[in-house]
């Protein structure tokens, strides 16, 4: 078995694939700094990059980084994951969501509503009220039929990741999912305090059944 | 490792640019994590949808939208608020309907009773005779101070008296105020006031069924007045006839619905068209002023009457009661009235009664006594000549 068959810590250090002017269209990647992988040389840093941080990735392992793949991104599975639907009676294949599946142009109500909905308080309606919303126009959906079905997106920089490699083949990174770190759960969690508390995270109720000693 | 593409707009480099959609058939939740454009918006195919960004929170409703609240409901706005039906309305309370417009500080702060002590002698100073000639405040009661002398027959009209010196210094008062009562007005606010206009009608009602409790007892012959005076071998008799005596009785002032209470801290004005204004009520009705009331139209009727024809009228003043028309006053009735405990005085070229005239007392003429008959003395049957 291949040593890229098992999963690794990794750590973003650039959460785009149209780096280069070679990167014609974007597949969702990022590159990925992989402990113990990516460089002989060890590093020690919390966050990979910015001039404000103490420690961060050396120059030298970032342009061996540089020229490594981008990592591909997991997504979790959302119900149908595909543009399009199939219909197999009528043995059709329609990237339309909206209406029987043999209109194959057809699009969804929201469509029309895109442009020209206002409320009425836009101006020139002839009442003393008109004009008064300047947002009058801000009600148009961000209608997504006909599109991907699931999840889009990317880790930042600085991002810890589990990462693995289709087929254990090192030009195939897959980042497979995020690992939250103490800074991380505190922010969320924690109350900034200097003796933190965490008012909403699982501890007593459905692990402790006695008091302690 | 260095980005090799060369970005065409500089402010890309300091726009930084993620997006977050999870997508369904069902709709699509995106969050933007665009510099200065973040968002959160939940869009359904049918075109509905909650937009959260830096501008607004809108929510956009293609088809129904409701709302069930089974707890109480609160809602704020700092701002303006601004509502609009482009169909029917209809709000429903089966509690109370509060509807209240004013500034904070009207409920906090006694800025009414602070305007009105410093406008107070300004009134009292416009409330004044320009000229000294005293009086007394219809609603304060302050008697105002006298600096002359009345006429002859003891009133002011034809008499001589000096200018009121505080009528004088009115625009002075409220230059000296100015400042004091503006600074009480910056803490009512702006507005403050509730204006309702329709393009068509206004129907208030109170009450969902009308009352006609009886709010009043008639009793067709409850007093007894002088119906008339007759002379009866030499002496007066009077003849009395009952009149009607109406009591007046509280049955409506604790029925739990119907009323309506307009209160107007300064003045009421009622203005209507050629449709007119028609004020009925089955109960009590009482018009007052401590003021001057007047009572004018093209023609003016006053009447007095029930089912049961036991209708009166009754005028009554103080001091004077004045009728005057430019041409004819007529008084219609099977009997009249007149009792003077000083003096009657008709002021005629002519008077002329058409029937016998009585006189009790001696009759005394300066002028002529013409007769076209005779002159009879002792009583009728008498010497003639």
């Amino acid at each position: 078995m291949s040593e890229l068959n098992t999963f690794y810590f990794g750590k973003v250090i650039a959460d785009s694939d149209m780096l280069d002017v070679a990167d014609k269209a974007p597949l969702n990647r990022v590159k990925v700094y992989i402990l113990g992988l990516s460089t002989a040389d060890e590093e020690s840093f919390s966050q990979p990059r910015g001039s404000n941080n103490e420690n961060t990735i050396s120059q030298t392992n970032l342009d061996i980084i540089g020229d490594e793949m981008y990592a591909y991104v997991m997504q979790p599975v959302m119900g149908t994951g595909a543009i399009g639907r199939y219909n197999a009676k009528k043995d059709l294949f329609s990237v339309a969501d909206a209406g029987p599946i043999e209109n194959l142009d057809a699009t969804p109500p929201a469509e029309g509503y895109m442009d020209n909905v206002y409320d009425g308080f836009v101006g020139g309606q002839g009442s003393s009220t008109a004009g008064v919303n300047v947002n009058s126009a801000g009600f148009a959906p961000d209608n997504r039929s006909n599109s991907y079905k699931g999840s889009m997106a990317m880790p930042g920089v600085g991002s810890t990741v589990v990462i693995t490699f289709m087929n254990g083949k090192r030009g195939m990174p897959i980042i497979v999912g995020m690992v939250p770190g103490q800074a991380d759960v505190d922010s969320i969690h924690g109350l900034g305090l200097p003796d933190e508390v965490y008012p909403n995270y699982p501890t007593f109720y459905s692990n402790t059944s006695t008091e302690e000693e | 490792m260095a980005n090799k593409r060369k970005a065409e707009s500089g402010t890309e480099n300091v726009t930084e640019r993620n997006q977050f959609v999870l997508n369904n058939a069902g709709g699509a939740i995106v969050m933007d994590g665009n510099t200065a454009e973040e968002r959160l918006q939940i869009s359904h195919p049918s075109g509905a949808n909650i937009n959260l960004n830096n501008k607004t929170f809108s929510m956009f409703a293609p088809n129904n939208a409701q709302e069930l609240t089974l707890g109480d409901k609160f809602s704020t706005t700092a701002g303006n608020s601004h509502i609009q039906t482009r169909g029917g309305s209809e709000t429903r309370a089966y509690g109370d309907i509060t509807l209240v417009a004013g500034a904070e500080a009207f409920f906090n702060e006694p800025v009414a009773d602070e305007w009105i002590d410093l406008n107070q002698d300004i009134a009292a100073a416009k409330a004044g005779p320009e000229l000294a000639y005293g009086g007394v405040g219809n609603n304060t009661d302050v008697e105002f101070q006298v600096d002359g002398t009345p006429s002859s027959d003891g009133t002011v009209e034809g008499g001589t008296y000096n200018t009121n010196a505080a009528q004088d210094n009115v625009q002075q008062l409220m230059e000296e105020k100015a400042g004091e009562i503006a600074e009480v007005e910056s803490k009512m606010g702006e507005g403050g006031s509730i204006k309702m206009m329709s393009v068509k009608h206004l129907h208030l009602q109170a009450g969902a069924k009308p009352v006609s409790f009886d709010s009043g007892l008639i009793v067709k012959d409850g007093r007894s007045v002088t119906r008339k005076t007759v002379i009866e071998d030499g002496a007066l008799t009077e003849i009395k006839t009952g009149t009607t005596l109406f009591e007046s009785k509280d049955t409506s002032s604790a029925v739990p619905f119907g009323d309506i209470h307009l209160a107007a801290g300064t003045k009421i004005r009622g203005t209507a068209g050629s449709g007119g204004i028609g004020l009925k009520t089955s109960g009590q009705m009482d018009l007052n002023t401590t003021g001057r009331m007047t009572i004018g139209g093209a023609e003016v009727a006053i009447g007095g009457s029930t089912s049961n024809s036991a209708g009166t009228i009754k005028l009554i003043g103080d001091v004077d009661v004045f009728i005057s028309s430019s041409d004819l006053v007529t008084v219609d009735s099977a009997n009249v009235n007149i009792n003077a405990t000083d003096q009657v005085t008709v002021a005629a070229p002519l008077t002329v009664y058409t029937g016998d005239l009585h006189v009790y007392g001696d009759l005394i003429v300066e002028g002529e006594i013409v007769a076209m008959k005779d002159i009879t003395a002792g009583g009728r049957g008498g010497v003639s000549t």
